[in-house]
């Protein structure tokens, strides 16, 4: 009860500062003169979310750049030395190749994924529950879904590993496949005596994009659906008078009328792939070759705590990130304007 | 180019509701025929029939001496024309008018001819870079005939092709429409819902209602001899009066009452004999109404008050409140969207007439120009 109670009051001391704030600013505007108070309101209001972007955002981000020019205990600056440390060593450099593997093959496969189950529920009987069920793992927080993989990877000691199960059950596959159902899927990087060389992302990553996309593949699945649903019945009639088929009328047709959403759900795809941490956490913890950057920087700056490092690693990410947001920004632009008619 | 059968068709959608009912035409090869109809009337749907846009429930059509029921769109070989033009918003207009053609991997240099010969039979040679988003409603419009033209096929199918453009516009696509379609000599259904259109680009013109065909003809023989009282009350404008007018027979033709008029029938027509006594529908074009002389009721004539007069000009429409009552069966309800004349009726008069609204006018009525049907089956008596 004191709890509650408790909990209340301080709700309502929350609240009712909020109001305070937001009068006495209001107060403030009525000072200045008539002809300045409609500028003077803007910047007031706009006072409190700037001061905490600047706070919360801006500050700590200059500060990790800042940060990432000195050395691990942020006393001596060593210029771009840790950039030149992270490709240079084969540990982080792995990160980054694997990041962009997460990327390339996460968001291609999402996005395929997405638009082959929206394309082909579209108006089947059973579209709804079809959706529902490869949205579900959307739901899912990643970690969940780590931990609900790792219940499909898991190999000896465990006997829990479903993927084993199935691999034994199937006759005639190589032990090197799981064919004796005692294969080690996280920890081996390579598959059918093929290993991969330490640069390159192993075997063992690829299972962990499975997860990335069964995860993501429900949102793009929904977004393309509805998207699709917006494109005119009339194009598609068109097209189809016009001599397409149905497999033209979606690639000539509804595939460049809902590219703005592709687009879109692309870079979200990008962005989260880019910043995979929860799923690698959760299952290997970027043991065995398959730490990504976002992974490494957690390692490095908050196990191993090297600041410098540590801040090199997130500016990468910062920095991969960028184009991504002016590509879909500029594609998004063109979009509206084809879209004005 | 071919002809295009329709034999007894049926449309049933999955819930059960009925579009189109037995559905009989025969199009000529080169033909203009206009679909005409109240919305709902199942004029598109019969249309969308034709384009395999929707699957026929029962009934044969033929395109040229294929059976096409089956067909996919792509395989029949016709070109539509979209109420909404349906450009691809992606492609340039030299593109959106190519589509069909690079969908049939037609060589590269018939693909340029044929789109610049369209480009420039629509002018649109200056507009062929541009996206649709760009272009003005009759622009968009003309790509839409474009990409028709190009494909040179079997039948064009338009559906309300000028219900999106403006009332000018209208006007004179109407026109470059019908024009285009005589040169090119190419099949045409076109729908539409506005019998100006009907009468001014059809060379026949098939009038439906509920789904049913009302009457296929020529637009004039429509106007001048209408099969029946829907056909009597949609084509025409202003509308044809219809009023509820008691027949009675005697030794020099008969005559009819309509309200405390009486109209002498100089040679009614044989079947008018068995309606004896009864009440019929009297249709009356308003220019078959002329004023009569210093109000004399020499002759047939028609009493009424003036409710309004608009002046158009060339000539005067005035509406009058009689005291007979106007037809209002289901049919004519239905021609007319919901409503009905009640007991007025429309006058086209020439421009000096001196009627005023209030005026009590007389008008002569020409009786062998008077149109009557059964009150009960809506079919004209003849």
């Amino acid at each position: 009860m004191g709890d509650l109670i408790t909990a209340l009051v301080i709700v309502a001391i929350g609240i009712g500062g909020l109001i305070a704030v937001l009068g006495g600013l209001y107060w403030l505007t009525r000072l200045f003169p008539t002809r300045w108070s409609e500028r003077a309101k803007i910047l007031i209001f706009l006072l409190p979310a700037s001061v905490l972007m600047i706070v919360g955002l801006v500050v700590p981000a200059i500060r990790t750049v800042y940060v990432s020019l000195l050395d691990n205990n942020s006393k001596k600056f060593l210029g771009l030395d840790n950039y030149h440390e992270i490709f240079t060593t084969a540990g982080t450099r792995l990160t980054v190749i694997n990041s962009l593997t997460w990327v390339l093959v996460g968001t291609t496969v999402t996005v395929i994924v997405g638009l082959a189950v929206a394309r082909f529920a579209d108006g089947m009987r059973g579209e709804k529950a079809a959706k529902s069920a490869i949205f579900i793992p959307g739901a899912v927080s990643l970690v969940g879904a780590g931990v609900i993989w790792r219940f499909v990877y898991d190999g000896p000691p465990f006997k829990v590993g479903l993927l084993n199960q199935v691999t034994k059950s199937l006759p005639g596959l190589p032990n090197s496949l799981g064919g004796d159902g005692l294969r080690s899927w996280f920890i081996e990087r390579g598959l059918a005596g093929i290993t991969p060389p330490s640069n390159a992302p192993g075997f063992n990553t690829f299972l962990l994009i499975v997860i990335f996309i069964w995860a993501s593949a429900g949102f793009a699945t929904v977004i393309f659906s509805a998207a699709i649903k917006g494109v005119p019945d009339s194009l598609i009639e068109a097209a189809k008078v016009d001599g397409a088929t149905n497999r033209q009328a979606f690639y000539k047709v509804t595939m460049p009328y809902i590219r703005a959403t592709i687009i879109t759900v692309a870079t979200t795809t990008t962005i989260a792939g880019l910043k995979a941490f929860d799923i690698i956490a959760a299952t290997t913890g970027g043991n065995f070759g398959t730490s990504t950057i976002a992974n490494q920087f957690f390692v490095t700056k908050f196990v191993q705590g090297r600041d410098g490092l540590g801040s090199a690693l997130a500016v990468v990410i910062f920095i991969l990130v960028i184009p991504v947001v002016v590509l879909n920004r500029r594609a998004q632009r063109r979009a509206e304007e084809l879209m004005a008619a | 180019m071919a002809t295009i059968t329709l034999n007894a068709i049926d449309k049933i959608y999955e819930n059960g509701f009925q579009a189109v009912t037995n559905l009989s035409l025969d199009i000529d090869d080169g033909e203009f025929l206009v679909l005409v109809g109240p919305s709902g009337c199942g004029k598109s749907t019969a249309l969308r029939m034709i384009a395999g846009l929707e699957s026929i429930s029962a009934g044969e059509l033929r395109i040229g001496e294929r059976v096409v029921n089956d067909l996919e769109p792509k395989d029949r070989d016709i070109a539509m024309v979209f109420q909404s033009y349906a450009l691809y918003p992606h492609l340039t207009v030299h593109d959106n008018i190519a589509f069909a053609l690079k969908l049939q991997k037609m060589p590269k240099e018939e693909i340029e001819r044929r789109v610049t010969d369209a480009a420039r039979t629509l002018e649109l040679t200056d507009n062929l870079d541009r996206k649709p988003a760009q272009l003005s409603g009759g622009q968009r419009q003309r790509v839409a005939m474009g990409r028709a033209i190009v494909r040179q096929p079997q039948a064009f199918l338009m559906d309300e092709p000028l219900s999106n453009l403006d009332a000018k516009l209208r006007v004179q696509m109407r026109g470059e429409i019908a024009r285009l379609q005589h040169d090119l000599n190419t099949t045409t259904v076109y729908v539409t819902h506005d019998q100006i259109e009907a009468m001014t680009m059809g060379d026949r013109v098939a009038v439906m209602s509920k789904g049913s065909l009302m009457q296929v003809d020529s637009p004039q023989t429509l106007y001048d001899r209408p099969d029946n009282l829907f056909v009597a009350a949609f084509i025409g404008s202003p509308q044809m009066n219809l009023l509820r007018g008691k027949y009675q027979s005697n030794g020099t033709g008969g005559k009819i009452q309509l309200g405390s008029s009486s109209i002498a029938l100089g040679n009614p027509p044989a079947a008018l004999a068995q309606y004896n006594g009864r009440e019929v529908a009297v249709g009356i074009r308003p220019e078959h109404l002329t004023e009569a002389l210093n109000g004399s009721t020499e002759g047939n004539t028609l009493s009424g008050v003036v409710s309004v007069r608009e002046g158009l000009g060339s000539e005067v429409i005035v509406h009058l409140s009689v005291d007979a009552h106007g037809v209002d069966t289901e049919d004519v309800r239905d021609a007319l969207e919901g409503g009905s004349h009640g007991q007025t009726m429309s006058a086209r008069l020439p421009p000096t007439t001196k009627l005023h609204v209030d005026d009590t006018a007389t008008l002569n009525v020409s009786a062998d120009q008077m149109h009557l049907f059964d009150l009960q089956t809506g079919l004209a008596i003849r």
